[in-house]
């Protein structure tokens, strides 16, 4: 397609696209601008663009005001425990599903896939009663679990796309050789499994990450994650505006960073694996 | 507070080594059981086992999160607001006869036609164009962007743009700003029936225009250069050759799309919460099932009831999107 287009059509292109970018860019920029200027040039008229006295105090009032560090650490700790549990109980199945599959298997996976389709809201209230019963509500495992449980499909199938591509031919070599089924997963597999596996943990953290159906329903002070900390800010009014920016920006600032390397792992888990 | 987290730590350890823990085990106590005996039915017999012993956890998993909260919710939603007694379809009935449930519907069919539609139009427009201008892969990074926010942290985000100050000149929210300058009126947008809407709307379509544009940039690469250059020579425009050799090309991909899309928007539910919580008529079913249950309400049989009609609304799509999978899966 590229040959087809003139050079100065390709200026033009490339105007335009920038233009859209910067567009689409623009309400993340603008809060972050605003995160650091005074509450008064926050309302300036005309709006001040680079040219402020830049300063930090509005980090320094969100953090003393409503303690984020302990918010980061809860959404820390959840989404990392849950990827990492999911992961650990995926792996096998996976496996299993990729390298050994059986009449059954394709039934199981697309069941799966049905399951992540289902809105929340229809099983939210069974597992809130169980949460009540078990002492889980407002409790980082109790998140962790369920976290682990919404998006064990996704982190399924795409071990499952990934670990498909590893040549079978060489398991079954390995298994010539007389390699235990142990030693078979952990040399073999392993190392050619890797990069599919990272990808997957990085999809699924930013996924576990930014929910919040589940985090605002099922936390109150103690185990509430960035998420809820976002959530208690989103009424502007009563607020100050820069504050207000600057507590979206420590919000968003640590996925924005790591959706920026992951776009292709995002796609790819987003779509089932549909979309390489 | 550090107590705290040490106890999840740990909670979190305990969890990694009973995962580690089942799959050793059990697939020891299975060698055991039928022994490591060379015997041919029984090694068959063995390794049919062994790949349940793996899939299983993750089974049960799902179906203890999944199965039986569905069942659950079927059956609560036939019990009146306490869940003590039965009440037939009394719930039902009053749903179907609720004005709040109808405009509920109204916006939830607007979200599901206009939401994924725009977005893949937006995303394959800018594929277009990235591809085939300098920096596009810069471009086309920064119009993902957003796709890494969570649905809250862009409703926080978009407040801005939307925000109204009352009745003065100085408007900071950007689209009174915008308003104002090209001498309108500023407004309370979020508060202006069947507008707002739409602003709400925007702030997924913002969202979700990356994911499309870098799934259909990915299937625009792959449409094949010969296809194109036939075309020219035979004299096709451009835009001749947009839509009837490219896009019917990358059909499958735009309904790979749609679809994902389209389950997203009817599960909307962070964004009308924390834009305007289904005030000035922007209700949907999942945040009015919310009301319902934990806002006041406290009736858990009609909520239950809406969590019915938004999962079997999902049906549908949901079928059409495995039979898809499917019959991808059958071409392997």
């Amino acid at each position: 397609m590229a040959r087809t287009t003139t050079s100065s059509r390709k200026t033009f292109n490339t105007v335009l696209a920038w233009s859209i970018g910067l567009l689409i860019f623009f309400p993340i920029l603008w809060t972050i601008l605003t995160s650091f200027k005074s509450e008064g040039q926050a309302i300036a008229d005309p709006p001040l663009f680079f040219f402020f006295d830049w300063t930090l105090e509005n980090y320094i009032a969100v953090q003393e005001r409503s303690d984020y560090f302990k918010f980061l650490t809860n959404s820390l700790i959840i989404a990392g425990g849950s990827t990492l549990l999911g992961t650990l109980i995926a792996i096998p199945a996976a496996w299993s599903m990729a390298f050994v599959p059986s009449r059954r298997t394709k039934d199981i996976l697309l069941w799966m896939l049905s399951t992540k389709m289902l809105p929340a809201v229809g099983v939210l209230y069974p597992i809130y009663l169980v949460f009540i019963e078990l002492g889980l509500l407002d409790t980082r495992t109790g998140l962790v679990i369920v976290l682990m449980l919404i998006n064990m499909p996704i982190i399924v199938w795409m071990l499952y796309t990934y670990f498909r591509e590893i040549p079978s031919e060489i398991l079954e070599a390995a298994r010539m050789d007389g390699a235990s089924l142990r030693s078979e997963i952990l040399y073999v597999l392993t190392p050619m499994a890797i990069p599919g596996i990272a990808s997957t943990i990085l999809l699924n953290f930013i996924l576990a990450w930014n929910e919040a159906f589940w985090t605002l329903n099922l936390t109150a002070a103690k185990a509430a994650p960035l998420t809820a900390f976002i959530a208690s800010y989103s009424s502007p009014e009563g607020l100050f505006y820069a504050k207000l920016s600057a507590a979206s920006t420590m919000a968003i600032a640590p996925i924005l960073v790591l959706g920026w390397f992951s776009q292709k792992q995002l796609v790819r888990g987003l779509t089932f694996g549909a979309v390489k | 507070m550090s107590e705290h987290i040490t106890s999840a730590l740990v909670a979190i350890a305990i969890g990694v080594l009973g995962i580690l823990a089942y799959f050793w085990i059990s697939n020891a106590i299975l060698d055991a059981l039928i022994g490591r005996s060379r015997r041919p039915n029984k090694e068959v017999l063995r390794e049919q086992i062994r790949p349940w012993l793996f899939v299983g956890p993750a089974l049960l998993f799902l179906f203890v999160y999944l199965v039986y909260p569905v069942f659950e919710t079927l059956y609560l939603s036939f019990k009146d607001e306490n869940s003590r007694e039965f009440v037939g379809f009394s719930n039902y009935t009053w749903l179907f006869n609720d004005p709040e449930f109808h405009i509920t519907l109204r916006n939830n069919l607007m979200w599901l036609l206009i939401v994924p539609t725009l977005s893949t139009i937006f995303g394959l427009v800018i594929a277009v164009l990235a591809d085939r201008s300098r920096w596009g892969t810069i471009a086309k990074s920064i119009i993902f962007m957003p796709m890494a926010i969570s649905f809250v942290g862009a409703s926080v985000i978009w407040k801005f743009v939307y925000h109204y100050n009352g009745d003065v000149a100085n408007q900071i929210g950007i689209l009174n700003a915008l308003v104002v300058a090209f001498g309108g009126e500023a407004q309370f947008w979020l508060a202006t029936p069947l507008w707002n809407n739409l602003l709400l709307m925007v702030i997924l379509i913002w969202i979700q225009t990356g994911f499309a544009m870098v799934i259909l940039g990915a299937a625009l690469r792959g449409v094949p250069e010969e296809t194109l250059e036939a075309a020219i020579i035979d004299g096709a425009t451009e835009i001749q050759i947009f839509f009837k050799i490219i896009i019917p090309q990358i059909m499958a991909t735009i309904v790979v799309v749609w679809t994902t899309i389209a389950i997203l928007v009817l599960k909307v539910f962070d964004i009308v919460l924390a834009m305007t919580n289904g005030q000035w008529e922007t209700q949907v079913l999942a945040n009015l099932m919310y009301d319902w249950m934990f806002r006041g309400a406290g009736d858990f049989g009609r909520g239950s009831a809406i969590a019915i009609v938004l999962m079997i609304s999902v049906i549908p799509i949901m079928i059409w999107n495995i039979r898809r999978f499917r019959q991808e899966e059958m071409g392997r």
